[in-house]
């Protein structure tokens, strides 16, 4: 298992010098110049020059590049040419804000998804089978920024319980959680319920109620834990959706998290900034990955990685 | 025992009435819904208005242009005095002014701020505002470590010499951009000014400066000028407009912008008696390409400006938010002539110059605008214009592309037309008609015009010292460029709007769309009513 994870986070290296080239190489193929930018329309030939020798952006190209990995393997990305604020320290300060909106949403989604798919599938052809089914169709197809803005309509607004917009305190998060977990928690049961279904109707079930074992144990014990591997899959794959942050969950709510940091930079062609969250983003989800296939190994001890996997 | 209770109780109340929790006074804290523009504050590395609102209440230059566009002193006892030969400015500062660590202002300050300004390593984008004074050119191309044309006579007076005379010098050094800095302060900051540290001699000092959810003030109590009715100015950065409105209306903010377009929707709500409104120091044009094939020939150009009706477009389609433009120059600026008859349209005649410009089956041409701007007040106007000269045989193609590509095809003069907004860097003709449309300039705004006889009338002006001399040549250049080389096609001047809770006294705008908090009070017996 040690030689896998090592492995993978050797691949994990790679993967992320192949993700800056490509970043490095498309923002320099697509129009639109910085500098240009930032004068916008006092962009004088003089000033503009000016600037781009003081930004380093005169350099070839190449030099450009290898001063940029080799001061990003001392964790150094440079500053932004905006703000002028070190890359490091931006990206540090919004994985804070992403990681509460992400961690917040991936409850709802988890605990609200898995118990709906768990009582749907135990449910078959009931009443509520019915509503989850209906609901998570409804929860998959709504547009996040539609229902951030009902959420914020109907309970920021109207009704006055939760903040409209901002961080400023632990309740600010809970509106943009939901609006973001919803369409999480919609997948999860659908999968969970599915899932469930599959397993109830395996002989070790009916075996385990045929022992007197009670329904609770049963559920949970026997046919949960079977049902977990595709929801772990589904988990992983959207826990890196979540930590890669959601533009417009953050835009509505003005949260300055990692998705809209990733906006603005495109955006405004800051190339450093860019980079630093393409990185970022990465990492995210080849850890989510690793994370996940070795949970698999836990969850169910038929898995092993051997040498050579 | 009732003795005890009643000493027991009345210790209690003494208790919270000294802790502050009883008869506390409610503070006035105005917050301001802003637009985060992700930016430092320091105003010599960026130009947005709405980081102007911010940092124009933290840093002062030596100078500010009022809401009635007069230049006041500011840091100095008196309007400087300049020699007869208009080279040389005399400056006096007021003495003992506090910055807000608690430094005192002297001249080296101002020195400082300057160098600061034509240092290369600071990247500033409007050194050329006053790249004027002796000694700056060296500083910007790295020859020179200090600025020559600034001699500091003492700690309170110091001395600025140009290159040659500029009459608008003072307009310049009166806005944003030359705003002083604490040398020390500044020095130590190093890349974080403006991103964590802002210190300036302001009505309002910063407490938490946070560039991704607001910059949060208290008042400066050891401030140089009238003390300010406010206890502090909460600029809270919302951008979504429809989240912005939603805290307003929840009572959540006490102030904020409000786009043109969506006046019509707001002027028929509840919010109505709430809007108000002015005109910044700008202009809406078509600014056509003078090197392009087809739009190079003023036939042409005059024939646009002929097939648009603009009366139609300023009353139905801007719901009459805006005021039909005569000149290029704006209504109260030197040399604007105020005799200046409305552009007519006149379609018959724009196809008869069509015909003499060889086209007599029409022409096409495209407009480039960004695609975030597509859907703004400048994006419905560019649709209504497209309208109406296809009547007179003017095809006009728009293309939508992001903004930075936008910057770049227009540096590179591939845009052939675009609509324009323009605003006065300060309230002089210099910083508004000569900064777009003088050869040097116009070459990276799209325009390209190139006029000898133009030049030379801004060269003038520039130069000269009467302001009637002045205000002749600048309505001279503006008839050229606007009436007979039709290099610029005036449309608006635009009026803007905010929304401001009625308990909000005292709250002005100034030239530059910016929002300056001077003097601005709070009615708390009316926002607790």
């Amino acid at each position: 298992m040690a030689t896998y994870i090592l492995k993978r986070l050797l691949q994990t290296v790679i993967v992320l010098w192949g993700v800056s080239l490509v970043t490095f190489v498309l923002m320099n193929v697509v129009p639109g110049d910085p500098v240009l930018l930032m004068l916008e329309k006092r962009a004088t030939p003089e000033a503009v020059e000016r600037i781009r020798h003081e930004m380093g952006l005169d350099r070839p190209k190449t030099t450009q590049y290898f001063d940029f990995v080799s001061k990003a393997a001392r964790l150094d990305l440079g500053r932004s040419y905006f703000t002028k604020e070190p890359v490091m320290t931006a990206l540090t300060r919004r994985f804070g804000v992403t990681l509460r909106l992400a961690s917040s949403a991936y409850a709802i989604a988890l605990l609200l998804g898995i118990s709906a798919g768990v009582a749907s599938a135990l449910q078959r052809g009931g009443a509520f089978d019915s509503l989850v089914r209906g609901g998570a169709v409804i929860g998959i197809s709504a547009p996040v920024f539609w229902v951030a803005i009902i959420l914020q309509m109907s309970f920021g607004l109207r009704l006055g319980w939760f903040p409209i917009s901002g961080i400023r305190s632990d309740w600010s998060f809970v509106l943009p959680a939901i609006a973001l977990g919803i369409r999480y928690m919609a997948s999860i049961s659908r999968v969970t319920r599915t899932s469930m279904l599959e397993v109830i109707s395996q002989d070790y079930i009916r075996t385990a109620r045929a022992k007197g074992l009670a329904e609770r144990v049963v559920i949970l014990k026997h046919a949960l834990k079977n049902a977990l591997i595709p929801i772990i899959t589904l988990a992983g794959s959207e826990l890196g959706n979540l930590l890669a942050g959601s533009m417009l969950t953050e835009w509505v709510f003005a949260i300055p998290g990692i998705g809209k940091l990733m906006v603005d930079s495109i955006l405004m062609r800051d190339l450093p900034m860019l980079q630093g969250t393409v990185l970022y983003i990465a990492v995210v989800f080849v850890l989510s990955n690793l994370t996940v296939d070795i949970s698999y190994a836990f969850i169910d001890p038929r898995i092993r990685y051997l040498k050579g996997d | 025992m009732k003795t005890l209770r009643v000493k027991i109780l009345a210790a209690l109340l003494l208790t919270l009435c000294l802790t502050g929790v009883c008869g506390a006074a409610e503070k006035k804290i105005l917050r301001y819904g802003a637009i985060n523009q992700k930016s430092t504050l320091d105003m010599q590395v960026n130009t947005y208005s709405r980081v102007m609102d911010i940092a124009d209440m933290i840093v002062e230059p030596l100078l500010r242009i009022d809401e009635e566009n007069r230049i006041l002193p500011v840091l100095v006892r008196e309007m400087p005095r300049s020699s007869e030969d208009g080279l040389v400015y005399s400056f006096s500062l007021k003495p003992d002014i506090k910055f807000h660590d608690g430094t005192t202002l002297k001249a080296s300050d101002v020195k400082y701020s300057f160098e600061r300004m034509f240092r290369p390593s600071t990247e500033a984008l409007m050194s050329y505002i006053c790249d004027m004074i002796i000694g700056a050119q060296d500083m910007l191309e790295g020859r020179a470590e200090s600025l020559s044309g600034f001699k500091i006579i003492d700690d309170q007076n110091f001395e600025i010499t140009l290159s040659y005379p500029y009459a608008p010098f003072l307009g310049s050094i009166a806005t944003s951009y030359a705003g002083i800095y604490p040398e020390k302060a500044c020095g130590e900051a190093g890349k974080d000014w403006g991103l964590s540290v802002y210190i300036g001699t302001g009505p309002f000092k910063v407490t938490n400066l946070d560039i991704d959810n607001g910059v949060f003030t208290e008042r400066f109590e050891d401030y140089h000028g009238e003390n300010q009715p406010l206890d502090g100015i909460d600029f809270i950065f919302i951008e979504d407009p429809n989240t912005r409105r939603m805290e307003y209306e929840r009572g959540n903010i006490d102030i904020m912008m409000l786009d043109a377009t969506m006046y019509p929707e707001y002027a028929s709500s509840k919010l109505a008696s709430e809007i108000g409104s002015y005109t910044p120091l700008g202009l809406i044009f078509i600014n056509p390409n003078m090197s392009d094939e087809r739009l190079g020939n003023a036939k042409i150009r005059e024939a646009i400006s002929l097939a648009i009706d603009r009366r139609t477009i300023a009353q139905d389609l801007m719901k009459g938010t805006a005021i039909e433009a005569r000149t290029f120059l704006l209504p109260g600026m030197l040399g604007y002539d105020d005799k200046a008859p409305v552009f007519e349209r006149n379609v018959e005649r724009a196809k008869e110059l069509l015909t003499e410009a060889g086209y007599p089956d029409g022409v096409e041409t495209e407009s480039y605008i960004r695609s975030t701007n597509m859907n703004t007040m400048l994006g419905r106007i560019l649709l209504a214009v497209q309208n109406q000269v296809k009547e007179a045989g003017i095809d006009i193609k728009i293309v939508q592309v992001d903004s930075a590509a936008m910057t770049e095809m227009r540096n590179g003069g591939k845009v052939p037309l675009e609509i324009f907004d323009w605003y006065a860097d300060f309230p002089d003709p210099d910083g508004f008609i000569y900064s777009m449309l003088y050869s040097s300039n116009a070459a990276t705004l799209t325009s390209n015009y190139k006029s000898a006889e133009f030049d030379k009338l801004l060269d003038d002006a520039r130069a000269a010292t009467d302001p009637a001399k002045r205000a002749e040549l600048y309505k001279e250049a503006d008839r050229l460029a606007t009436r007979v080389d039709f290099a610029a096609i005036p449309l608006f001047h635009e009026k803007s709007y905010y929304l401001a809770k009625p308990y909000v006294r005292n709250f002005k705008m100034v030239y530059n769309d910016v929002y300056h908090f001077h003097g601005v009070d709070l009615d708390l017996d009316a926002k607790n009513r």
